[in-house]
């Protein structure tokens, strides 16, 4: 059978087929994949070898068409019968003998040959945001213990300067999306510290300024109230104060925050909001000004949140002239100060801007909260990468802090902590995600023959090559938790009655320690499935060329039919992490790296689209069972009764299937009930007789999901 | 109040687990059951030889939506046993021949009683059962006036859910 391989070189604006100089004599092989046990990308392969007569495919070579086109990390995408197969970027190995076969050696990866080399963390999520809003002045104040100011990260913008002594550099852990140690202005009771500096902005009429503060007092003490920023202008509103205030009703789990800006000569006016305290004391704070007509229009935000607007009518905004931090004993005389009730004050991040700006409050938290897959998004976008996600990125795992990690690890943390599929995408440079919801339940993509659509090499695995039944998993902001099987073929009993402690730790970030726990369970559960794992699975599509495998990928699942019963007496359903693709011009098979897809079909509740039967801890069978007897007399020695209340559903006993068709009301005591099942027998095809006291489970139990 | 069960993700669920669960809602939604008290305040007159059920004219209390006045009816708002009392006061019943009250669920008779007629004062007696119902059920009061002459009653119906069947 011949197949159309197209092999083509993106230069010069286009793409050009090269397929005419590709050496097909030998297959190309590519490669993508996901290993659900490491949690890791598996970087893509492309391994072909191109004629080379006279240099022509040396792209050193000056004599060459290619000479100045054609370079290193050149995109190349691969089709096969008019489908794209692979994407990536290809490096040149040219072969010189003078006299002898003259050739070039391609080697392509995916994206991660060259986005993995990369290893410096992205800087912190808040640090990024300020900076893509352009400020007009930006302190991170995450200088060192031993400095003496708050250096600025934009140019031609002055430090941040004590005035005073008492700050301490480096002190405080900062806000979740400004992870490194923060500027602590004041200890308890001692509002001494200031540090301040000058601008002189080119832009006037409107102005920004953002600032994350940790306030650590005491929300209940009726007399604290102290300044945290003093600012002045060079409009009409001349004097302005961020200050920190007790709230209104004392012990409410609130904190008030005020802004008073002098209006008139002498006279202040104030907007203040009350917002929930939050655990780690820090809060994002944003006060903006801008000028329309002869109006100023000011407003106050907090955690994201516009609280409060004025108008001052006959003003002109201005712009900032000099900031100044710091719980300070001087300044307005309208404004009276108590200290008590302060156990610390710190500052972070402080940004001015002189035109419109974002609110960057989620970034202040290190996204905390977003899910998986919109933080993959958001990163891809970000960087100017190609993330796709299969699915409702809304419906992944929600995610703690961003911490600072280089581009491809935090990629790889959001796909471990959701639990599905981080892959090279095959046909565009990029990255695709299928999130673990999209492998609840999924129905075959492809169903494939074992007599005709397979080579002989594929076998079932009973190993534990993948299996970890010891789980720790762990983040770096909640702590670790373990789970370990303890009961069962698969459990850390030492052998006959288990495999044996096979143990492993998975790094994620989950927003909440109870995820952690299911993360922890969720891993060992799927990978211990009782079911073999598939090895040596090769689609013949020369053997089987009606095969359709258009859309197969990572993530599909494939369910194996007419496989004998002697060989595995179910269905196989596997769930496809790998692909290596072979091809010539007259061959082309696919090895498909595998994992069991049962752990994933998880139960469903409700009255439509119900999935999974709860199963019986305890049941066996009272009487020996001949290879046809209908009636199956049962004992369960557990809290339960079989029920036949929802229709016929099947039962496994010793490897058998049977469908249950009616079920005899129980006897006996709760614990000790007896009923009989009618069944029909040998339905996976198996026929057997069955021993006094065979375990009776259902066939398609109710699996948990994960949150 | 603590189950001591834990589910993880990826693991099998036992029926007898959700058993359990299912168990423990039911003891801690005892606190406020399905319940619904109503009285009928002002005097019914009961014709000699009439058979009714006695109209409801005011709710005490009702948790679960089961009755709403004027009615004969409380419902049944979760499948369940309930426990259905009646209770009725005859002003001046008379001493002779009969006056019977009896719970009528759904229109089948499942208890009743002979009241104690006496020519001094009032005749008062509750009648009362616990009966399985299913939701859409009701539990009325009839009264049967055997005494020869007209009589004014006044009385109570209260339907209370025990808890489920299992």
């Amino acid at each position: 059978m011949t197949h159309t391989v197209t092999a083509e070189l993106h230069y010069s604006g286009t793409w050009h087929d090269v397929t005419s100089d590709l050496r097909l004599s030998a297959p190309l092989t590519w490669s993508r994949g996901y290993s659900l046990a490491n949690l890791k990308t598996a970087a893509g392969q492309l391994v072909g070898r191109i004629t080379s007569v006279d240099g022509a495919w040396n792209p050193i070579n000056p004599m060459s068409a290619i000479y100045g086109l054609v370079g290193r990390n050149t995109p190349i995408r691969l089709s096969v019968e008019g489908d794209v197969r692979w994407y990536g970027e290809v490096s040149w190995t040219p072969m010189i003998r003078p006299g002898g076969d003259v050739y070039t050696d391609v080697a392509a990866g995916g994206l991660l040959q060259r986005v993995q080399r990369g290893t410096t963390p992205l800087k912190a999520p808040l640090y990024r945001s300020i900076v893509a809003d352009a400020p007009t002045a930006f302190w991170q104040l995450t200088d060192q213990a031993t400095d003496a100011t708050g250096r600025p990260v934009t140019a031609a913008t002055m430090p941040l300067a004590g005035t005073s002594t008492g700050q301490a550099w480096a002190q405080l852990d900062g806000p979740g999306g400004a992870p490194s140690k923060a500027l602590q202005l004041c200890a308890a009771n001692a509002l001494t510290a200031t540090v301040s500096t000058t601008l002189a902005p080119a832009n006037t009429g409107r102005w920004e300024l953002e600032i994350c503060v940790r306030a650590d007092i005491d929300t209940s003490d009726s007399a604290t109230h102290f300044i945290i920023a003093n600012w002045t202008t060079s409009g009409t509103c001349d004097d302005w104060f961020l200050t920190c205030d007790r709230p209104d009703t004392p012990g409410n789990g609130k904190i008030k925050f005020e802004v008073w800006y002098r209006h008139d000569p002498g006279a202040y006016r104030g907007v203040d909001v009350d917002v929930d305290e939050t655990t780690d004391h820090w809060y994002h704070v944003r006060v903006t000004a801008y000028q329309s007509g002869s109006n100023q229009y000011t407003s106050i935000y907090c955690n994201g949140s516009s609280l409060e607007d004025i108008d001052d009518p006959s003003s002109t905004t201005g712009s900032p002239t000099r900031i100044t931090l710091g719980p300070q004993l001087e300044g307005s005389p309208y404004f009276t100060f108590a200290t008590a009730g302060v156990t610390s004050v710190g500052v972070s991040h402080l940004a001015v801007y002189t035109a419109a700006a974002g609110d960057h409050y989620a970034a202040a938290t290190g996204y905390a909260g977003e899910t998986a897959g919109e933080r993959m998004q958001r990163l891809g976008t970000e960087e100017g990468i190609t993330v796709t996600v299969a699915g409702t990125a809304a419906d992944t795992t929600t995610m703690g802090a961003q911490p600072l990690a280089a581009l491809l690890d935090l990629l790889t943390e959001a796909a471990a902590t959701d639990g599905g599929l981080l892959f090279e995408s095959g046909s565009t440079l990029g990255l695709t995600y299928v999130p673990l919801a999209e492998l609840y339940r999924r129905p075959a993509d492809l169903t494939i023959s074992w007599a005709d659509d397979v080579m002989p090499t594929l076998r079932p695995a009973l190993d534990i090559a993948a299996a970890r039944n010891d789980v720790t998993a762990t983040s770096t902001t909640l702590g670790s938790h373990r789970y370990a099987i303890e009961t069962g073929p698969m459990s850390t009993a030492l052998p006959p009655d288990g495999i044996g402690r096979v143990d492993t730790t998975v790094n994620v970030n989950p927003q909440t320690f109870a995820q952690l726990v299911d993360i922890a369970s969720w891993v060992a559960w799927t990978l211990c499935s009782v079911r073999p794992r598939y090895l040596e699975l090769v689609l013949d599509l020369d053997a089987a060329p009606s095969l359709d495998v258009t859309g197969l990928d990572i993530g599909s699942v494939i369910e194996i039919s007419d496989i004998p019963t002697t060989v595995d007496p179910d269905t196989p359903r596997l769930i496809v992490t790998t692909i290596e693709e072979q091809a010539t011009n007259h061959r082309r098979t696919l090895r498909l790296g595998t994992v069991p897809a049962e752990p994933y079909d998880v139960g469903a509740l409700g009255s439509a689209g119900a999935a999974g039967w709860a199963d019986c801890r305890a049941t066996t069978t009272t009487e020996a069972l001949d290879a046809t007897e209908t009636g199956v007399d049962v004992a369960a020695a557990d809290l339960c009764a079989w029920t036949h209340a929802d229709g016929d559903y099947d039962i496994v006993i010793g490897g058998e299937r049977m469908t249950v068709t009616a079920v005899t009301a129980a006897a006996g005591a709760p614990g000790a009930y007896t009923q009989t099942l009618t069944v029909v027998r040998s339905v996976n095809g198996v026929t057997k007789t069955h021993a006094t006291g065979a375990e009776v489970h259902v066939a398609d139990p109710l699996i948990m999901a994960r949150r | 109040m603590a189950l001591g069960l834990t589910f993880s993700a990826g693991a099998r669920v036992y029926a007898s687990d959700l058993q359990a669960i299912a168990d423990q809602v039911d003891v801690l939604t005892l606190g406020v059951p399905d319940m619904a008290i109503a009285t009928r305040a002002a005097a019914q007159s009961y014709t000699s030889a009439q058979q009714a059920a006695l109209s409801l004219d005011t709710e005490v209390v009702d948790t679960a939506a089961m009755f709403a006045a004027t009615s004969t009816r409380v419902y049944c708002a979760t499948t369940g046993v309930h426990q259905a009392t009646g209770y009725v006061n005859i002003a001046s019943p008379g001493s002779s021949g009969m006056f019977i009250a009896e719970l009528r669920l759904s229109g089948t008779s499942v208890a009743s009683i002979d009241l104690p007629l006496n020519s001094n004062g009032t005749a008062r007696a509750t009648v009362s059962v616990d009966k399985l119902m299913t939701a859409g059920q009701y539990m009325e009061l009839f009264l049967y006036n055997g005494t020869g002459g007209t009589r004014n009653v006044t009385g109570q119906l209260s339907v209370v859910r025990l808890g489920s069947t299992s």
